[in-house]
């Protein structure tokens, strides 16, 4: 496991570390000897307070779409029988 | 800007797929209107995708209006995709196979079509060739991806294998349609690639963001026969203790051949506790980060681009620029 997998697994995992992330990011990956390349850097650095929440809440905000966003992904019409039978 | 024309889009679309019709079958064709109905009503479902073409072209510089061929093209193979993902997901029934394998083959005719509607004086021969070539070269790969989809081994699969497909579908496919799309504004090799780039990691954050719809809002039995190739979960096989590995192989096989609610709901909490939730954060900020800062080296600050940058925020909007905090690191870029 890389060392940007472990310290994912343990924000999920440890309260006390998710607390200390919040309050210091930099200082948290310095202690953990976190080498960031600068996109993950970037992240961090734009990111930090979702990285820092605990699961239930940062599924909330993962799946909370900005009901102004004009654009649409996600919707496919259902297939029509002519096309498959 | 765009939500203003995105009836106007669609509406050329379906004018111009009408006109490749035409020009591909002649009079109309029995059994290929409800499939051209179903094309359209996808266009006007997906409406964001579709103008990633147009706005490439503008962006670079030239007449999106233009773009409308590669755009219709681009659709056409989307949704040939959509059809045969759904063979390869197994949402479709076994024999209603055959069919949905021949609808796909006109519709990627017809896109091959829609590249030739361009007359001399608009985009010359020479320019339409490299073109096509540039599609078939991204629908190769794409569907080598796929190859390594199909022959995926949930038990050996790595997250190298898992980005490896991801990049070779959602990445290149989406390449390809900025890609075109700037092609048709600029002609510098640089310069395309700067919105093939924007267009590769835009991919990625679509396919992020489906993988985790996938497992948290399914679609139907498409989605849960998959569960197994989502990042969520190959990233979660990674760091499993050795008994949560066995437990998550058990309940994405549950889900491929019994599916049930509780073991979507055991499956949904074992990922948020191995921190799969964190991890796709992670990867899709970067995703984003990395569109972000391909489109911002293009040195032509135009409305198009500001649009572009606005569709890859409502790809993933957890992760969009109105998320970011202005946090500076106190220590240099690089310790």
């Amino acid at each position: 496991m890389s060392t940007l997998e472990a310290l994912v697994y343990h924000l999920a995992t440890d309260a006390d570390l998710r607390a200390a992330f919040a309050a210091d990011p930099e200082a948290t990956l310095s202690t953990r000897g976190l080498a960031l390349t600068d996109a993950e850097r970037e992240v961090v650095r734009h990111l930090y307070p979702l990285l820092a929440l605990p699961a239930e809440a940062l599924l909330q905000r993962l799946l909370d779409d900005d009901p102004a966003a004009p654009w649409r992904w996600w919707d496919t019409p259902p297939i029509p029988a002519q096309a498959t039978r | 800007m765009f939500e203003k024309v995105a009836v106007s889009l669609s509406t050329a679309l379906t004018a111009h797929l009408t006109y490749v019709c035409r020009r591909a079958c002649g009079a109309p064709v029995d059994g290929l209107d409800p499939i051209l109905r179903w094309v359209d009503d996808c266009a006007r479902a997906q409406i964001a995708p579709l103008h990633l073409p147009l706005l490439a072209c503008e962006a670079a510089g030239g007449d999106p209006t233009q773009a409308i061929p590669v755009a219709a093209a681009w659709h056409l193979l989307h949704c040939a995709a959509h059809l045969l993902d759904d063979i390869v997901d197994e949402a479709c029934p076994a024999h209603e196979s055959a069919q949905a394998v021949n609808t796909a083959v006109v519709l990627i005719s017809l896109a091959q079509v829609s590249l030739t509607t361009w007359e001399p004086n608009q985009v010359e021969p020479a320019h339409v060739v490299t073109l096509i070539e540039a599609f078939n070269a991204a629908m190769a790969r794409t569907a080598l991806g796929q190859a390594a989809d199909l022959a995926w081994d949930e038990e050996a699969a790595t997250l190298d294998d898992y980005w490896r497909v991801a990049r070779a579908k959602a990445g290149e496919f989406f390449a390809l349609a900025c890609r075109a799309g700037a092609m048709l504004g600029t002609r510098p090799q640089t310069e395309v690639d700067i919105y093939a780039t924007f267009g590769y990691h835009l991919g990625l954050l679509v396919q992020l963001g489906d993988d985790l719809r996938a497992l948290w809002q399914p679609r139907g039995r498409g989605d849960l026969n998959t569960a197994g190739r989502t990042l969520p979960v190959v990233y979660a096989l990674t760091v499993a203790s050795p008994q949560a590995k066995a437990r998550l192989y058990a309940l994405c096989s549950l889900l491929r051949h019994a599916p049930d609610d509780s073991a979507l709901r055991e499956l949904q909490a074992m990922l948020a506790d191995l921190g799969a939730l964190h991890y796709v954060t992670w990867q899709a900020g970067r995703q984003h980060y990395l569109a972000f800062e391909a489109l911002l080296s293009s040195a032509r600050p135009v409305v198009a681009q500001h649009e572009l940058l606005r569709l890859l925020d409502a790809a993933f909007p957890a992760v969009a620029r109105a998320q970011w905090t202005s946090f500076r690191f106190p220590l240099s870029r690089g310790n």
